[in-house]
Order: C-alpha cells, then sequence, then structure tokens
C-alpha cells in the first residue's frame, strides 16, 4: 500500500525498477495547540490510501469511545497511538508515520503542541538550540 | 529523480541502520541482537554482517523460543547462525516449559506473556545485556510509531512512554545506570515495502514460509492456522484442508494466519503486498487482544 500505479498489476519487476531510485524527504508538524497538526498528517494517510482497512476499522472503533469529532472518525487517532493522548485528545509525543509516491518515500514527524507535554530534558535541549540559532 | 550525488532511499535507510548499529558497539559493554527468523530479522541480520565486515557482527544473536515457532523457522535459525558465524543464544521459560503453556489451551494472551515476554526478560537478567537490537518497524504498530530508536527501559525492562529521552537527528544517548539497558530499533524508519525491497535487491535468506506453497491449514480463532505438528488437536485436524497459502509475519505457529496467495518470488509477494488492503499485522492474533495491548506488552518489557 505505497502508492497507486497500474504498474504494480501490471508490470510489477518495471514498477521495483523504478522505486529503486526514489530519495528520502523528512519532515515535520510545527503549530499550537489544537491547530490539527495530527487531524491534517491523519488525513494526508487517509487521502493518499495509506490506511490498511484494519487500521481503519479499530480508528472507527475507538473514535466513538476517545474521538474528538463527535462521532465522526477522527483521523487524528492515527498518530496519537499511546493510550494517554487518546484518552486526553492530545499528541504527548513526537509519533513517525510513513509514505511514499512515484518519487520519493517521506517520513512524517508529527510532533505535540503543548509545551507542558515537553519534558524537562526536552525543554533544555531546545532552550539550548535557541540559543545558538 | 535524483542526480548522482544523492542517495536513494533504501541506500539512506541501510547508512542510517549501520550507523546505529556501530554507534551501539561502540558505547555499550554487552550488546546483543533479537533474532526472530522473520523477514525483518533477516534483514537486521544482513545489516549487522555489513556493518562490520568483514568480520562477524561483535555480538551474539538471541532467541527466545516459545516452543511454538514453525519447526522451518528453527531449522532456518540453526542454519543461518552457522553461516554467518555468530554465536546463537537460544531461551525458553524453564516454568512455562514444565507448565505446557499452550496457546490453544492457555490462550494467546497468556501464552504470550509467559513464553515471550517473560522469557524474553528471564534472559536478559541471565546474560546481562546492555543492549538488544531488534527489528521491530514504526510503521507496524501505533504504540511502535513513537518509539525512539534508543529506547530506555528500566532495571524491571519496562518502557515508560512518558518518559522518551529526546533524540535529535542521528545523535542517541545511550547513558545508562548499572542494570538499566536500552532496545536498538535500527530499522525504525523502515516499512513493510521497504524491506521486501531491500531483501529483493540484496538477495537476503529468508525462510520458505513466506513463498505460496500446498501447506495444510485449519480454522482456528477466525484465522488460518498451519497443522506444523501433532500437537494440533484431532478435533480440529479433521477440518484440516491442503491450500495454496504462505504467511506474512512469521511467529508461534498456532497465532499465526496463513494467507492465499500464488506468490511464489519475491516480485509476486511484492505485487501482492502492495495490492492488499490488511495490515501484515492482522494475522497476529495477539495483537487484536484489546486496542492499547502492544503499548501494554511494551510496559510490562516486551519488545
Amino acid at each position: 500500500m505505497a502508492n497507486q500505479s497500474n504498474l504494480i498489476a501490471d508490470n510489477i519487476e518495471e514498477y521495483l525498477k523504478q522505486h529503486e531510485n526514489k530519495g528520502l524527504l523528512r519532515l515535520l508538524t510545527c503549530g499550537s495547540v489544537d491547530d490539527g497538526k495530527s487531524t491534517l498528517i491523519g488525513r494526508l494517510l487517509y487521502d493518499s490510501k495509506m490506511i490498511f482497512e484494519d487500521q481503519l476499522a479499530a480508528i472507527e472503533q475507538d473514535s466513538k469511545k476517545v474521538g474528538t469529532q463527535g462521532g465522526e472518525v477522527d483521523l487524528a487517532l492515527l498518530v496519537d497511538g499511546l493510550q494517554s493522548e487518546r484518552e486526553q485528545g492530545i499528541t504527548i509525543d513526537v509519533a513517525y508515520r510513513y509514505f511514499s509516491t512515484d518519487r520519493r518515500k517521506f517520513i512524517i514527524a508529527d510532533t505535540p503542541g503543548h509545551e507542558q507535554t515537553w519534558s524537562v530534558s526536552q525543554r533544555s535541549v531546545l532552550k539550548r538550540l535557541k540559543r545558538s540559532i | 529523480m535524483l542526480n548522482k550525488k544523492q542517495m536513494t532511499h533504501l541506500k539512506q535507510l541501510e547508512a542510517e541502520s549501520i550507523h546505529i548499529m556501530r554507534e551501539v558497539i561502540a558505547e555499550f559493554d554487552n550488546p546483543a541482537m533479537l533474532y526472530s527468523v522473520g523477514k525483518d530479522s533477516s534483514v537486521m541480520l544482513h545489516l549487522a554482517q555489513k556493518a562490520f565486515y568483514p568480520a562477524p557482527p561483535p555480538f551474539p544473536l538471541v532467541h527466545v523460543d516459545t516452543t511454538w515457532k514453525f519447526r522451518e523457522m528453527i531449522e532456518f535459525r540453526d542454519k543461518r547462525a552457522k553461516e554467518v558465524g555468530m554465536e546463537l543464544i537460544v531461551h525458553i521459560n524453564p516454568q512455562g516449559e514444565e507448565m505446557n503453556i499452550s496457546p490453544f489451551e492457555h490462550g494467546s494472551a497468556l501464552h504470550t506473556d509467559i513464553m515471550k515476554t517473560e522469557g524474553l526478560k528471564q534472559m536478559l537478567d541471565i546474560y546481562k545485556f546492555d543492549a538488544v537490537f531488534g527489528g521491530a518497524r514504526r510503521d507496524e504498530e501505533k504504540s511502535r510509531a513513537k518509539e525512539r530508536i534508543y529506547s530506555f527501559r528500566d532495571k524491571h525492562h519496562r518502557w515508560d512512554p512518558k518518559a522518551q529521552r529526546p533524540e535529535l537527528w542521528n545523535i542517541y544517548n545511550g547513558r545508562h545506570h548499572k542494570d538499566e539497558s536500552i532496545r536498538v530499533f535500527p530499522l525504525s524508519n523502515w516499512t513493510e515495502l521497504d524491506i521486501w525491497q531491500y531483501i529483493y535487491l540484496e538477495d537476503i535468506p529468508i525462510p520458505e514460509l513466506y513463498f505460496a506453497k500446498e501447506r495444510e491449514v485449519v480454522e482456528y480463532g477466525g484465522a488460518k492456522i498451519m497443522v506444523d505438528d501433532n500437537r494440533v488437536s484431532d478435533e480440529l485436524r479433521k477440518n484440516s484442508r491442503m491450500e495454496m497459502v504462505r504467511f506474512r509475519t512469521l511467529g508461534c505457529y498456532p497465532l499465526t494466519g496463513a494467507v492465499e496467495s500464488a506468490a511464489t518470488t519475491l516480485p509476486e509477494i511484492i505485487q501482492e503486498m502492495l495490492l492488499t488492503t490488511t495490515s501484515e499485522r492482522q494475522g497476529r492474533v495477539i495483537d487484536q487482544d484489546s486496542s492499547g495491548s502492544m503499548e501494554k506488552k511494551k510496559m510490562e518489557g516486551y519488545f
């Protein structure tokens, strides 16, 4: 389930050859609390057909229990994988998700928005970073 | 597309994994590699060989045997260890063996807890490894997507998801006190497709169970399991059939669902994987116990 291409069914060896020469791009989300960072990433994965049926079924089930979208599928649950994140409806720690296109493999880091969720050590690293910039 | 100076995504992933392995060897006193015989372990072992070539990797392979693995896996394990010239340490939980723990009788949760999680913790206590490589990938499961490459464990082998250390770029923090340890996941950033593509390109040996073949299967616990030995009850075996099947993941045979397939070559397997609509862990009975089951198991000391 990487990306949709007719080549997969028609000529898999050609497809594999094409995909040997992909680049790699790492990106991360930045923003304030409840801006919709995780929901955006969830939506991206959903729209690019990166979600398997069994994963989506699990999300639908969980959305009823802990979702923040009033019964609708809460796509943020795709990245908020920890129990306490799902219960509180926030991202506590960074999550990594992956998808790829014909030209690139992408690594997405979905980050927390609450300053409080950053541990003391993480904050000190950030401070040092800010100072060095 | 790429220019000549850029590395392809697989080359970059390979370089990252090799860097991680070398970092661990430089920083830790007593590392080991958990070898589970599956495709991810096969890739991890191949990368370890590259990382320390021409010497064999400077650590032992360890395997927690639940006594319910496919027989082919055990044969493959012993053969590979010999070929790469690494020491192989196998541990079976002696209490579990004495109690004759069986996934058929005691259920998947208890079986996994005693034979895998407890067995693993016993082994780590006996050999005092301070860093253990595992082949887990972040795209496998939602709590794994949250885990660091150096996953810190306290002296009870527990993972605390709320107190993970920062991990910036390729800077890894290996500081630890006595009896604390880390699990290391050099394949964190690989996806299932990357793994298969790399196996294909590098011609890495994997167990035959991944390829479709006529095998004796029965319906059990909502999955199609293979009759691997005579511990499958006659009652169940009455309904067994020969079918063309293969496995997307390998584990304990009563807990690993087979998929109907005609794929007998690597490109065919990859083709099937790209066209399927369910995840590879769907065939694993243990992940479906409850929504946070993997996270819970990790907090108890599971990989």
